[in-house]
């Protein structure tokens, strides 16, 4: 009944829509040159929008590189991790060292053409503790004279915060704090420019005016940012990338082909650089291998263990855990992508403590442990990890097993980032849980202080997510916060260090190493623990 | 027709503010503070707490509800809490390529599902028709974001047929279309055939027939005309499932629009860009439902009687 006639005709239908299917792609002609044909140019891509690029609102470890750019401060770290004065002259600690007098050099400038002045930096300080600021920053700056006062909106100006000329910029503290330069290194403590925050309004992050290298000539929302460089740097000299160009979007797995595609010039930005599943296949190329540049993060991956909770308020239980998991074999579940920890400080910090002895993998003693402490046939506990991360899955995996081996029984418990940092921060709702930290600045207080110490325990969003509570480790804490000699410092950092090892609440796992794979015309990086990636020190050749 | 219409839009109000309802409900009840997502992973309770108070979350959930309404009613989506972006140049920004992307999938599902669907009710029970209905159960059962990455990876990224990611020009939206079209393809073509079979049957095609008129015009003219009708509605309905096929299909090729924004919002806890995203959608696929109730009146007028 059908003729042959209408076969051909849908035939024919059907072939051009096939046709039509195909036919835009043939047509682009995409260039597979793996070059970068501008060669003072830095392509790099972000998986979404940075937040904002407000010093006081960014932080993140994929947003400070970039504020960097557009933003400089007083101080910053050299090649060795030693303070240096950047946009400062020089600066004075009084004995005491609670008052920090800062001389500002005279040729900064921001990218609108005026010169930066010390009230700029009153301003900038100020703005972080406004309560409308919302900067996630504000904790840090309290120890300033004044500062809780005026977050109460109890005084109108930081008392604290004072510039009685033009290049004279003075902070007055509640306690001494050796850290508190650290702090004021922080991209928190970048100095903006009073008209420019006021015109812009919360836009600022959107329209940021800074005293950088860099400034942001486009930012389409979404797609890309593209910083050019800034006429007015001081500095300019030193600068060689004329553009950097973020395209934003995609995750680790698509910037890694675009990168092989020669369409970035860093395969990932992100913490750990290189994709897990790229990994191995990286590493044993030669021709990509050669090209990896790989940095330890003072960064550290743990297992936190409710010392308030059953049966973790136990120490002989948390000593038995962490003597019963094999952390080589986790090491090796990461491909080597990290060293073990013995303790608390990662090998990059100051104060890092090459003596610890840690915890052997030693399923006897572990076993003997259990005994004494009551568990001789074990217990059931939850172990919860972040779903979305395939590292925490594995690991938790492998946890599982070598706390089965002792007789402990562990459900995983897998559910969002957000989700887990809040729970494990309510007291008394999570026993046993993964948890990481990555520094803020090189200092052993940042972790040892913020994540152990009892007196800072709060019943909701407590950083101290074990709940250790030691009066010794507190003292020796307190006591090492507020005495200005740095040799003896460490040396109370690491007593109470080998006290937290000794009683366990954590399990020591291991100290991330981050990996970036470069293209090889991009020169210039220079990988350290506190700033991995300075974008404004590379360039293409 | 006017007082449907009418009717029509009334209860489309009323299904957008349930939607209001449920999504905000949803977005509080996920055990995670936005406050404390927005101050980062190393922030203390205290600056967590203050940040909570500045963002107007410690009020009840009620008052925030009633204080989002408020605004909504006068057309303010408000503004994001983490980017400060307001909501709904947010949401427009996105949608031109968004909608590209929706509209260059339907154009390459309909080419293809329809001479598909035509060809196996010809076919019918033949090797064509049995080979074509076991493709589109296989293209019905992937999932988007598996073949979106196989795609990506195998054209684009070994083949370098289209490009891996990110958005420059239409060439970007081709793949991320050919994804959604493969997908929705096999569903649309057994309609299709399901619906022409039906109709092959009736007595007015025999009738055709016998007037002698040609296969093809009783084909296209007379049989796909009424097959067609159906397959308009579902896909009016089906813009819904379109939205979310894009959440997937746009984060895997890095495409500006509403599905990365949404899949953002969610992970940043953003619940005004949540609900600016959700309420939009929702919109859409309430009035493409109005257009297409209409649309169907005009292609059979026999439809209001009914």
């Amino acid at each position: 009944m059908i003729t042959s006639f209408v076969r051909n005709k849908i035939s024919l239908l059907i072939y051009f829509a096939y046709l039509g299917f195909f036919l835009p792609g043939c047509t682009e002609n995409l260039s597979k040159e793996r070059s970068n044909k501008d060669k003072n140019t830095l392509r790099i891509a972000v998986p979404s929008d940075p937040r904002s690029l407000d010093p006081a609102i960014a932080y993140d470890v994929v947003t400070w590189p970039l504020v960097r750019t557009v933003f400089h401060g007083l101080i910053d770290y050299d090649d060795e991790l030693n303070l240096f004065p950047w946009q400062a002259e020089t600066w004075d600690i009084s004995e005491d060292g609670k008052i920090l007098t800062f001389t500002l050099r005279p040729d900064v400038r921001f990218s609108n053409g005026r010169t930066v002045v010390a009230s700029d930096y009153v301003f900038t300080l100020e703005r972080i503790l406004n309560p409308k600021t919302k900067s996630p920053g504000q904790g840090f700056f309290r120890n300033i004279i004044g500062a809780r006062d005026y977050q109460d909106g109890k005084i109108d100006h930081v008392s604290g915060l004072k510039a009685p000329d033009d290049r004279t910029f003075i902070i007055e503290l509640l306690k001494p704090d050796l850290p508190f330069l650290y702090i004021l290194a922080m991209p928190f403590a970048y100095v903006v420019p009073r008209e420019e925050v006021e015109k812009a309004g919360v836009d600022f992050g959107v329209h940021p005016i800074g005293t950088g290298p860099y400034v942001l000539a486009d930012w389409q929302r979404g797609l890309l940012l593209r910083f050019k460089r800034n006429p007015d740097f001081y500095d300019l000299a030193d600068i060689k990338l004329k553009e950097i160009k973020i395209m934003v979007g995609g995750d680790e797995t698509v910037h890694m082909m675009m990168f092989e595609q020669g369409e970035l010039d860093i395969a990932s930005v992100t913490s750990t650089g290189i994709p897990d599943p790229d990994f191995i296949r990286v590493m044993k190329n030669p021709e990509l291998r050669r090209l990896v540049e790989t940095q330890s993060l003072n960064a550290i991956f743990y297992l936190s263990m409710n010392t308030e909770m059953k049966p973790f308020d136990e120490v002989k239980v948390r000593k038995a855990v962490n003597h019963a998991i094999d952390r080589d074999r986790i090491i090796r579940l990461i491909s080597d992508r990290g060293v073990p920890a013995k303790g608390v400080l990662p090998p990059g910090m100051p104060g890092y403590n090459p003596g610890l002895e840690g915890y052997a993998f030693d399923l006897d003693k572990s076993r003997q442990l259990l005994d004494e402490a009551g568990y001789k046939d074990g217990f059931s506990t939850e172990l919860m990890i972040v779903a979305q991360n395939s590292t925490e899955t594995k690991i938790g995996q492998a946890i599982q097993q070598d706390l089965e081996k002792v007789g402990i029984k562990i459900d995983l418990k897998p559910v969002t980032g957000a989700t887990r940092i809040e729970a494990m921060g309510h007291r008394n709702s999570v026993a046993f849980g993964t948890f990481g930290w990555y520094q803020d600045y090189p200092d052993p207080s940042n972790f040892l202080d913020v994540l152990l110490n009892g007196r800072r325990i709060t019943n909701v969003n407590s950083n101290n997510v074990a709940f250790y509570n030691n009066e010794e480790v507190n003292k020796l804490l307190e006591q090492a916060a507020f005495i200005t000699d740095q040799p003896q410092r460490l040396e109370l950092y690491q007593a109470a260090e080998k006290i937290i090892v000794d009683e366990a609440p954590w399990v020591f796992l291991y100290h991330p190493n981050m990996y970036i794979l470069r293209q090889e015309w991009l020169k210039g990086l220079k990988l350290n623990p506190v700033w991995p990636l300075r974008y404004e020190k590379m360039w293409v050749e | 027709m006017i007082e449907r219409l009418f009717q029509r839009i009334l209860w489309a109000i009323l299904i957008l503010w349930g939607t209001t309802i449920i999504t905000f409900l949803i977005a509080h009840a996920v055990p995670a503070d936005p406050a404390r997502v927005y101050a980062g992973a190393n922030a203390d309770a205290e600056t967590i707490d203050r940040i909570r108070i500045e963002m107007r979350l410690d009020d009840p959930l009620i008052i925030q509800y009633t204080r989002y309404l408020s605004k909504l009613v006068q057309g303010d989506l408000g503004t994001s809490l983490v980017t400060n972006e307001r909501v709904l140049d947010a949401v427009l920004i996105r949608l031109p390529t968004t909608a590209t992307l929706c509209i260059t999938a339907v154009i390459f599902w309909l080419l293809l599902s329809i001479p598909l669907g035509v060809l196996t009710s010809i076919y019918k029970g033949h090797l064509v028709d049995r080979t074509i209905l076991f493709l589109s159960m296989i293209a019905i059962s992937i999932p988007v974001f598996w073949l979106a990455r196989m795609l990506q990876y195998y054209l684009a990224y070994q083949a370098g047929f289209f490009p891996v990611a990110g958005f420059v020009n239409f060439s970007h939206i081709i793949l991320p279309a050919i994804t959604i079209a493969i997908v929705t393809t096999g569903y649309y073509a057994r309609l299709v055939h399901t619906n022409m079979v039906e109709v092959l049957n009736q007595e007015f095609v025999r009738v055709a027939r016998a007037k002698g008129l040609s296969e093809w015009r009783v084909l296209f003219k007379h049989t796909l005309r009424n097959a067609i009708i159906p397959v308009i509605t579902i896909l009016g309905l089906d813009i819904a499932a379109l939205l979310g096929g894009v959440v997937f299909t746009e984060n895997v090729f890095a495409l500006p629009g509403l599905g990365t924004l949404a899949l953002q919002s969610v992970f940043n806890l953003d619940v005004p860009m949540i609900m600016g995203v959700v309420l939009f959608s929702a919109t859409l696929v309430v009035s493409s439902n109005i257009i297409i109730d209409f649309i169907y009146q005009w292609i059979d007028p026999r439809i209001e009687s009914e």
